[in-house]
């Protein structure tokens, strides 16, 4: 392994923690925005539109994309991508406290084995790590273009 | 809808008195949610590897991220977001099958098991 690639296996948990937040802090604010819609008196779409939390989640997207790009260029996808799936039980804490939202001890469970498979399937996401994950048959799929397709999967 | 019924439903989407005759209802807005992340998915990996077409993959993909925005928001109105939010992560599954059948791409041992955990969480979520 050259050091250019054993500096890529640090962990930039700086952007990863502000990638994690970001995420949670959008489906909050999504959350927000239809809670707000279902109290107002119009159409729902038109209610959703109408609320200032719809547009701040939208607003903070391209900020998102920005963190997870930055992240992309100072690690491997198959480091960064495991971490990012905590992002799955933080938003479940973030929804008890802030909508104080009842989730059974069944759901829990049922959301670390979810957390844990995202993370296994985003590990095997790269070729340098292993190399079974994507197909050799494919040369004009570069590892670039792998890297920009999971960059989308992870921006829900 | 009265304003008692939307304050009930309101309660509902809070959590409070949250019961599972509500499952069948999520059933198409999860089913067109993890299928049209699949869909954007794939166009997107289209959009990479056919360099050519890239524009019409990624507008396709930009359209549909907007279209499965309003299916999310359709799912945040049956399901508290502490329920939705771990059930969206079942589009890796389908994005897997999808990129293992109509990408033809090899998925690795590693990742298939992967795929077990997020089914056996799913199906624990699912049935709460």
């Amino acid at each position: 392994m050259n050091p250019q690639r054993s500096d890529r296996r640090r962990i930039p948990l700086d952007l990863l923690m502000m990638l994690v937040a970001l995420d949670v802090a959008m489906r909050l604010l999504e959350k927000a925005a239809v809670v707000g819609s279902l109290q107002t008196h119009t159409t729902f779409a038109l209610g959703l539109l109408r609320q200032p939390w719809w547009w701040i989640g939208i607003a903070l997207g391209p900020f998102q994309l920005w963190v997870w790009t930055g992240i992309l260029a100072r690690t491997e996808l198959s480091i960064a991508y495991p971490l990012s799936s905590i992002a799955y039980p933080l938003t479940m804490v973030a929804a008890w406290l802030v909508f104080h939202e009842h989730l059974s001890g069944q759901v829990w469970v049922g959301a670390a084995f979810m957390t844990v498979g995202v993370a296994i399937v985003g590990s095997a996401a790269r070729p340098s790590v292993r190399p079974l994950a994507w197909s050799d048959d494919r040369p004009e799929i570069s590892s670039t273009n792998r890297e920009a397709t999971q960059s989308s999967a992870g921006m829900r | 809808m009265k304003r008692d019924a939307v304050i009930a439903h309101v309660h509902t989407l809070m959590g409070a008195g949250f019961c599972k005759p509500m499952l069948t209802q999520t059933v198409l807005p999860l089913t067109l949610c993890l299928g049209v992340e699949t869909a954007q998915q794939i166009t997107f990996s289209l959009a990479g590897s056919r360099p050519h077409q890239r524009v019409c993959w990624t507008a396709l993909g930009i359209g549909l991220h907007l279209i499965l925005l309003g299916l999310w928001c359709w799912l945040l109105t049956l399901l508290p977001l502490g329920v939705a939010a771990p059930l969206t992560g079942a589009s890796y599954l389908t994005i897997a099958l999808a990129s293992h059948f109509l990408l033809k791409e090899r998925v690795s041992r590693r990742g298939w098991i992967g795929v077990v955990g997020i089914v056996i969480g799913f199906a624990l979520i699912a049935g709460r």
